[in-house]
Protein backbone atom coordinates (compact mmCIF):
# COMPACT_ATOMS: atom_id res chain seq x y z
CA UNK A 1 0.00 0.00 0.00
CA UNK A 2 1.16 3.41 -1.11
CA UNK A 3 1.48 6.16 1.27
CA UNK A 4 -0.63 8.02 -0.34
CA UNK A 5 -3.80 5.94 0.41
CA UNK A 6 -3.75 6.50 3.76
CA UNK A 7 -4.13 10.09 3.31
CA UNK A 8 -6.56 9.64 0.43
CA UNK A 9 -9.00 7.81 3.28
CA UNK A 10 -8.83 10.05 5.20
CA UNK A 11 -9.81 12.56 3.45
CA UNK A 12 -12.75 10.66 1.95
CA UNK A 13 -11.73 11.20 -1.28
CA UNK A 14 -11.41 7.17 -1.92
CA UNK A 15 -13.59 5.53 0.24
CA UNK A 16 -16.31 2.95 -1.03
CA UNK A 17 -19.27 1.38 0.33
CA UNK A 18 -18.34 -1.60 1.68
CA UNK A 19 -21.71 -2.91 0.33
CA UNK A 20 -23.23 -2.22 -3.36
CA UNK A 21 -26.73 -0.38 -2.84
CA UNK A 22 -28.51 -3.65 -4.53
CA UNK A 23 -27.19 -5.81 -1.88
CA UNK A 24 -28.13 -3.60 0.66
CA UNK A 25 -31.31 -3.23 -0.27
CA UNK A 26 -31.94 -6.94 -0.57
CA UNK A 27 -30.52 -7.43 3.01
CA UNK A 28 -32.58 -4.31 4.12
CA UNK A 29 -35.65 -6.20 2.35
CA UNK A 30 -35.21 -9.35 3.86
CA UNK A 31 -34.59 -7.95 6.94
CA UNK A 32 -38.18 -6.48 6.97
CA UNK A 33 -39.45 -9.81 5.54
CA UNK A 34 -37.91 -11.34 8.69
CA UNK A 35 -39.44 -9.50 10.80
CA UNK A 36 -42.65 -9.63 9.65
CA UNK A 37 -42.72 -13.08 9.36
CA UNK A 38 -41.90 -13.53 12.78
CA UNK A 39 -44.43 -11.46 14.12
CA UNK A 40 -46.73 -13.65 12.14
CA UNK A 41 -45.06 -17.23 13.06
CA UNK A 42 -43.96 -16.47 16.36
CA UNK A 43 -47.33 -16.63 18.62
CA UNK A 44 -48.40 -19.04 17.07
CA UNK A 45 -44.96 -21.06 17.43
CA UNK A 46 -44.12 -20.46 21.34
CA UNK A 47 -46.67 -22.38 22.68
CA UNK A 48 -46.15 -25.31 21.25
CA UNK A 49 -42.17 -24.75 21.91
CA UNK A 50 -42.72 -23.60 25.65
CA UNK A 51 -45.44 -26.72 25.93
CA UNK A 52 -42.13 -28.99 24.92
CA UNK A 53 -39.59 -27.61 27.36
CA UNK A 54 -42.02 -27.97 30.34
CA UNK A 55 -42.03 -30.98 32.60
CA UNK A 56 -39.42 -33.30 34.20
CA UNK A 57 -38.60 -34.92 31.03
CA UNK A 58 -39.16 -32.23 28.38
CA UNK A 59 -39.28 -33.48 24.80
CA UNK A 60 -38.17 -30.56 23.03
CA UNK A 61 -34.61 -31.73 22.31
CA UNK A 62 -36.16 -35.29 20.89
CA UNK A 63 -38.30 -33.01 18.57
CA UNK A 64 -35.46 -30.49 17.94
CA UNK A 65 -33.18 -33.69 17.13
CA UNK A 66 -36.01 -34.50 14.91
CA UNK A 67 -36.47 -31.16 12.71
CA UNK A 68 -32.77 -30.55 12.73
CA UNK A 69 -32.30 -34.39 11.01
CA UNK A 70 -34.59 -33.40 8.43
CA UNK A 71 -32.74 -30.45 7.81
CA UNK A 72 -29.51 -31.63 7.83
CA UNK A 73 -31.02 -34.05 5.11
CA UNK A 74 -32.12 -31.75 2.48
CA UNK A 75 -28.72 -29.62 3.02
CA UNK A 76 -27.18 -32.93 2.16
CA UNK A 77 -29.44 -33.59 -0.77
CA UNK A 78 -28.30 -30.20 -1.62
CA UNK A 79 -25.09 -30.43 -1.75
CA UNK A 80 -25.46 -33.54 -3.87
CA UNK A 81 -27.46 -32.38 -6.32
CA UNK A 82 -25.12 -28.91 -6.48
CA UNK A 83 -22.39 -31.01 -6.95
CA UNK A 84 -23.48 -32.85 -9.36
CA UNK A 85 -25.17 -29.99 -11.79
CA UNK A 86 -21.53 -28.46 -11.46
CA UNK A 87 -19.57 -31.87 -12.55
CA UNK A 88 -22.57 -32.27 -15.65
CA UNK A 89 -22.09 -28.85 -16.96
CA UNK A 90 -26.07 -28.03 -15.89
CA UNK A 91 -24.53 -25.72 -13.06
CA UNK A 92 -23.70 -23.31 -16.23
CA UNK A 93 -26.71 -22.98 -17.33
CA UNK A 94 -28.24 -22.23 -13.44
CA UNK A 95 -27.03 -20.60 -11.18
CA UNK A 96 -23.00 -20.49 -12.65
CA UNK A 97 -20.40 -22.45 -12.29
CA UNK A 98 -18.59 -20.62 -9.52
CA UNK A 99 -21.48 -19.71 -7.60
CA UNK A 100 -23.02 -23.25 -7.81
CA UNK A 101 -19.27 -24.46 -6.65
CA UNK A 102 -19.44 -22.22 -3.73
CA UNK A 103 -22.96 -23.48 -3.15
CA UNK A 104 -21.76 -26.77 -3.12
CA UNK A 105 -18.88 -26.19 -0.28
CA UNK A 106 -21.25 -24.26 1.83
CA UNK A 107 -24.34 -26.90 1.61
CA UNK A 108 -21.93 -29.60 2.77
CA UNK A 109 -20.48 -27.79 5.58
CA UNK A 110 -23.70 -26.61 6.85
CA UNK A 111 -25.05 -30.03 6.74
CA UNK A 112 -21.93 -31.15 8.40
CA UNK A 113 -23.36 -28.40 11.25
CA UNK A 114 -26.80 -29.61 11.21
CA UNK A 115 -25.47 -33.32 11.36
CA UNK A 116 -23.39 -32.46 14.52
CA UNK A 117 -26.13 -30.72 15.95
CA UNK A 118 -28.94 -33.22 15.87
CA UNK A 119 -26.46 -35.81 17.12
CA UNK A 120 -25.57 -33.39 20.25
CA UNK A 121 -28.80 -32.01 21.09
CA UNK A 122 -30.05 -35.87 21.97
CA UNK A 123 -27.74 -35.76 24.83
CA UNK A 124 -30.79 -33.73 25.96
CA UNK A 125 -33.10 -35.91 25.66
CA UNK A 126 -33.70 -37.90 29.11
CA UNK A 127 -35.97 -40.57 27.92
CA UNK A 128 -32.88 -42.07 24.76
CA UNK A 129 -30.06 -41.40 27.68
CA UNK A 130 -27.64 -41.47 25.26
CA UNK A 131 -24.05 -40.59 26.15
CA UNK A 132 -21.38 -38.76 24.68
CA UNK A 133 -19.81 -42.03 23.84
CA UNK A 134 -22.70 -43.15 22.45
CA UNK A 135 -23.32 -40.07 20.36
CA UNK A 136 -19.94 -39.79 19.13
CA UNK A 137 -18.48 -43.52 18.53
CA UNK A 138 -20.47 -45.45 15.83
CA UNK A 139 -22.04 -48.69 17.39
CA UNK A 140 -21.04 -48.06 20.56
CA UNK A 141 -24.29 -48.77 21.80
CA UNK A 142 -27.84 -47.61 22.47
CA UNK A 143 -30.76 -49.56 22.67
CA UNK A 144 -32.88 -47.65 19.71
CA UNK A 145 -31.97 -49.66 16.71
CA UNK A 146 -28.05 -49.73 16.40
CA UNK A 147 -27.42 -50.92 13.45
CA UNK A 148 -29.24 -47.49 11.65
CA UNK A 149 -28.11 -44.85 14.29
CA UNK A 150 -24.19 -46.26 13.38
CA UNK A 151 -24.94 -46.06 9.65
CA UNK A 152 -25.46 -42.46 10.68
CA UNK A 153 -22.91 -41.46 12.85
CA UNK A 154 -20.64 -43.20 10.20
CA UNK A 155 -22.22 -41.07 7.18
CA UNK A 156 -21.36 -37.71 9.57
CA UNK A 157 -18.05 -38.38 10.06
CA UNK A 158 -17.87 -39.44 6.20
CA UNK A 159 -19.37 -35.85 5.08
CA UNK A 160 -17.44 -34.33 7.36
CA UNK A 161 -14.07 -35.50 5.94
CA UNK A 162 -15.37 -34.92 2.28
CA UNK A 163 -16.52 -31.35 3.39
CA UNK A 164 -13.95 -30.40 4.83
CA UNK A 165 -11.33 -31.80 2.38
CA UNK A 166 -12.23 -28.35 0.12
CA UNK A 167 -9.19 -26.90 2.83
CA UNK A 168 -6.94 -29.63 1.72
CA UNK A 169 -7.45 -29.63 -1.86
CA UNK A 170 -4.07 -28.21 -2.39
CA UNK A 171 -1.80 -29.81 0.21
CA UNK A 172 -3.50 -33.34 -1.33
CA UNK A 173 -3.91 -32.63 -5.11
CA UNK A 174 -7.18 -32.58 -6.93
CA UNK A 175 -7.10 -36.46 -8.05
CA UNK A 176 -7.04 -37.21 -4.37
CA UNK A 177 -9.67 -34.75 -4.19
CA UNK A 178 -11.95 -35.98 -6.33
CA UNK A 179 -11.29 -39.67 -5.29
CA UNK A 180 -12.61 -38.63 -1.86
CA UNK A 181 -15.52 -37.00 -3.19
CA UNK A 182 -16.29 -40.00 -4.62
CA UNK A 183 -17.20 -41.00 -1.05
CA UNK A 184 -20.01 -38.66 -1.17
CA UNK A 185 -22.60 -40.93 -2.62
CA UNK A 186 -22.04 -43.76 0.02
CA UNK A 187 -22.52 -40.65 2.49
CA UNK A 188 -25.84 -39.66 0.82
CA UNK A 189 -26.79 -43.74 0.83
CA UNK A 190 -26.17 -44.23 4.93
CA UNK A 191 -27.81 -41.05 5.59
CA UNK A 192 -30.69 -42.22 3.51
CA UNK A 193 -30.59 -45.77 4.93
CA UNK A 194 -30.65 -43.64 8.74
CA UNK A 195 -33.44 -41.28 8.07
CA UNK A 196 -35.91 -44.17 6.35
CA UNK A 197 -34.81 -46.82 9.37
CA UNK A 198 -34.34 -44.98 12.22
CA UNK A 199 -36.24 -41.88 11.97
CA UNK A 200 -39.20 -41.38 13.65
CA UNK A 201 -41.11 -39.39 10.92
CA UNK A 202 -40.54 -41.86 8.32
CA UNK A 203 -43.40 -43.13 9.15
CA UNK A 204 -45.87 -39.80 8.12
CA UNK A 205 -47.53 -39.96 4.80
CA UNK A 206 -45.10 -37.16 3.98
CA UNK A 207 -42.04 -38.85 4.64
CA UNK A 208 -42.72 -41.63 1.58
CA UNK A 209 -42.84 -39.50 -1.00
CA UNK A 210 -40.43 -36.71 0.57
CA UNK A 211 -37.35 -39.26 0.20
CA UNK A 212 -38.50 -41.12 -3.01
CA UNK A 213 -38.94 -37.80 -5.15
CA UNK A 214 -35.46 -36.40 -3.22
CA UNK A 215 -33.26 -39.30 -4.53
CA UNK A 216 -35.28 -39.60 -7.50
CA UNK A 217 -34.04 -36.19 -8.50
CA UNK A 218 -30.66 -37.12 -7.22
CA UNK A 219 -30.59 -40.52 -9.86
CA UNK A 220 -31.69 -38.82 -12.47
CA UNK A 221 -28.94 -36.40 -12.44
CA UNK A 222 -26.73 -38.91 -11.75
CA UNK A 223 -27.73 -40.89 -14.63
CA UNK A 224 -27.60 -37.81 -16.57
CA UNK A 225 -23.81 -37.16 -15.51
CA UNK A 226 -23.33 -40.72 -16.61
CA UNK A 227 -24.66 -40.59 -19.92
CA UNK A 228 -23.15 -36.55 -20.59
CA UNK A 229 -19.79 -38.11 -19.60
CA UNK A 230 -20.23 -41.18 -21.98
CA UNK A 231 -21.15 -38.34 -24.96
CA UNK A 232 -18.22 -36.65 -24.58
CA UNK A 233 -15.22 -37.31 -27.37
CA UNK A 234 -11.62 -37.94 -25.33
CA UNK A 235 -9.24 -35.41 -25.40
CA UNK A 236 -6.42 -35.68 -27.77
CA UNK A 237 -3.28 -36.17 -26.21
CA UNK A 238 -1.28 -32.49 -25.34
CA UNK A 239 2.02 -33.09 -26.65
CA UNK A 240 5.10 -32.77 -23.85
CA UNK A 241 6.18 -29.09 -23.70
CA UNK A 242 9.77 -28.84 -23.86
CA UNK A 243 11.45 -28.12 -21.03
CA UNK A 244 12.93 -24.68 -20.74
CA UNK A 245 16.04 -24.04 -20.29
CA UNK B 1 18.61 9.07 -8.50
CA UNK B 2 17.83 5.25 -8.83
CA UNK B 3 14.13 4.17 -8.57
CA UNK B 4 13.42 2.06 -5.73
CA UNK B 5 12.73 -1.65 -7.41
CA UNK B 6 11.32 -2.58 -4.18
CA UNK B 7 8.66 -0.44 -3.44
CA UNK B 8 7.28 -1.65 -6.90
CA UNK B 9 4.23 -4.28 -5.93
CA UNK B 10 4.39 -7.63 -7.08
CA UNK B 11 1.37 -8.85 -9.27
CA UNK B 12 -0.73 -10.73 -7.30
CA UNK B 13 -3.51 -13.62 -8.45
CA UNK B 14 -6.71 -12.93 -8.85
CA UNK B 15 -8.93 -14.31 -6.23
CA UNK B 16 -11.33 -17.04 -7.63
CA UNK B 17 -14.48 -15.40 -8.45
CA UNK B 18 -17.23 -16.81 -5.66
CA UNK B 19 -20.06 -15.69 -7.69
CA UNK B 20 -21.51 -12.74 -5.24
CA UNK B 21 -22.92 -15.88 -3.27
CA UNK B 22 -22.94 -13.96 0.55
CA UNK B 23 -26.75 -13.31 0.35
CA UNK B 24 -27.78 -16.71 -0.90
CA UNK B 25 -25.49 -18.08 2.14
CA UNK B 26 -26.90 -16.31 4.53
CA UNK B 27 -30.59 -16.82 3.20
CA UNK B 28 -29.66 -20.58 3.31
CA UNK B 29 -28.44 -20.67 6.89
CA UNK B 30 -31.93 -18.91 7.95
CA UNK B 31 -34.04 -20.77 6.24
CA UNK B 32 -32.33 -24.15 7.58
CA UNK B 33 -32.38 -22.35 11.18
CA UNK B 34 -36.15 -21.11 10.59
CA UNK B 35 -37.20 -24.69 8.96
CA UNK B 36 -35.45 -26.28 12.43
CA UNK B 37 -37.61 -24.38 14.85
CA UNK B 38 -40.79 -24.52 12.27
CA UNK B 39 -40.53 -28.11 12.62
CA UNK B 40 -39.62 -28.51 16.46
CA UNK B 41 -42.81 -26.39 16.67
CA UNK B 42 -44.97 -28.59 13.94
CA UNK B 43 -44.30 -31.67 15.77
CA UNK B 44 -44.83 -30.26 19.44
CA UNK B 45 -48.41 -29.12 18.08
CA UNK B 46 -48.97 -32.49 16.34
CA UNK B 47 -47.84 -34.03 19.98
CA UNK B 48 -50.09 -35.38 22.56
CA UNK B 49 -49.92 -33.68 25.73
CA UNK B 50 -47.42 -35.27 27.83
CA UNK B 51 -48.36 -37.57 31.21
CA UNK B 52 -46.60 -36.55 33.92
CA UNK B 53 -46.06 -39.19 36.91
CA UNK B 54 -48.68 -39.70 38.92
CA UNK B 55 -51.31 -37.92 36.48
CA UNK B 56 -54.40 -40.07 35.83
CA UNK B 57 -54.16 -41.96 32.28
CA UNK B 58 -55.81 -40.25 29.28
CA UNK B 59 -59.37 -41.26 28.87
CA UNK B 60 -59.11 -42.28 25.14
CA UNK B 61 -59.04 -45.64 24.66
CA UNK B 62 -56.48 -47.33 22.43
CA UNK B 63 -57.81 -48.42 19.27
CA UNK B 64 -58.23 -52.12 19.40
CA UNK B 65 -56.07 -53.81 16.98
CA UNK B 66 -57.87 -55.96 13.68
CA UNK B 67 -58.83 -59.25 14.20
CA UNK B 68 -57.35 -61.04 11.80
CA UNK B 69 -55.97 -64.96 11.30
CA UNK B 70 -52.82 -65.79 12.10
CA UNK B 71 -51.07 -65.70 8.49
CA UNK B 72 -52.86 -62.24 8.12
CA UNK B 73 -54.76 -63.31 4.57
CA UNK B 74 -58.53 -63.15 5.75
CA UNK B 75 -59.72 -60.44 8.68
CA UNK B 76 -62.38 -61.93 10.96
CA UNK B 77 -65.41 -61.10 11.43
CA UNK B 78 -65.46 -58.28 13.88
CA UNK B 79 -67.15 -59.05 17.41
CA UNK B 80 -70.04 -56.27 17.91
CA UNK B 81 -71.19 -56.60 21.38
CA UNK B 82 -75.15 -56.70 21.99
CA UNK B 83 -76.76 -53.12 22.63
CA UNK B 84 -77.79 -54.07 25.78
CA UNK B 85 -75.07 -55.20 27.60
CA UNK B 86 -73.24 -52.45 27.72
CA UNK B 87 -76.75 -50.77 29.32
CA UNK B 88 -76.47 -49.94 32.93
CA UNK B 89 -78.68 -51.99 34.59
CA UNK B 90 -77.56 -55.24 32.79
CA UNK B 91 -74.07 -55.11 33.40
CA UNK B 92 -73.91 -58.47 36.45
CA UNK B 93 -76.91 -60.02 33.94
CA UNK B 94 -76.68 -62.78 31.09
CA UNK B 95 -74.30 -62.63 28.44
CA UNK B 96 -77.40 -62.89 26.00
CA UNK B 97 -79.34 -59.83 26.20
CA UNK B 98 -83.13 -60.07 27.44
CA UNK B 99 -85.78 -61.34 24.71
CA UNK B 100 -87.97 -58.15 23.01
CA UNK B 101 -90.67 -57.67 24.12
CA UNK B 102 -93.57 -58.37 22.07
CA UNK B 103 -96.59 -55.86 22.34
CA UNK B 104 -99.71 -57.39 20.69
CA UNK B 105 -101.71 -55.49 18.43
CA UNK B 106 -104.71 -53.05 20.20
CA UNK B 107 -107.72 -53.43 18.74
CA UNK B 108 -109.15 -50.43 16.64
CA UNK B 109 -112.59 -49.43 16.94
CA UNK B 110 -114.48 -48.88 13.88
CA UNK B 111 -115.49 -45.35 12.94
CA UNK B 112 -118.83 -44.65 14.05
CA UNK B 113 -121.04 -42.95 11.54
CA UNK B 114 -120.82 -38.87 11.83
CA UNK B 115 -123.86 -37.06 12.41
CA UNK B 116 -124.60 -34.09 10.09
CA UNK B 117 -125.56 -31.23 12.73
CA UNK B 118 -127.42 -28.36 10.64
CA UNK B 119 -127.13 -25.54 12.37
CA UNK B 120 -129.07 -22.21 11.90
CA UNK B 121 -127.48 -19.14 10.31
CA UNK B 122 -126.22 -16.58 12.10
CA UNK B 123 -128.61 -13.41 13.09
CA UNK B 124 -127.11 -10.43 11.68
CA UNK B 125 -125.43 -8.65 14.07
CA UNK B 126 -126.53 -4.71 14.73
CA UNK B 127 -123.44 -2.46 12.95
CA UNK B 128 -120.97 -0.87 15.45
CA UNK B 129 -121.25 2.56 16.10
CA UNK B 130 -118.81 4.09 14.02
CA UNK B 131 -118.77 7.51 16.09
CA UNK B 132 -117.67 6.08 19.14
CA UNK B 133 -114.96 4.45 17.80
CA UNK B 134 -113.48 7.55 16.52
CA UNK B 135 -113.78 9.34 19.77
CA UNK B 136 -112.03 6.91 21.68
CA UNK B 137 -109.10 7.37 19.48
Amino acid sequence: MSASQPANAESGTDLRPVLALPGLILILAGAVAGAALALLILPLWVPALGRSLQGATPRGYWYLARSSALVAYVLVWLAMVLGISITSKLARVWPGGPTAFALHQYTSLLGVGFALFHALILLGDHYSHYTIVQVLLPFAGGAYRPLAVGGGQVALYLLAGVGFSFYLRRRIGVRTWRLIHFVSFAVYGLVLGHAVTAGTDSDATWAGPFYLGSSAILLGLIGYRILTRKAVPPRPAVPARPQAR
Amino acid sequence: MKPNRTAVPAPTRRPARQGGTTGVKLMLTTAAMTATLGGWAAIAAAAPPAVEAGAPPPLVAPAPAPATLILGLLPLPTLVPPPAAARPGNRLGAATPPPPVVVAPVPVPAPRPTLRVVQPPPAARPAAPVARTRASR
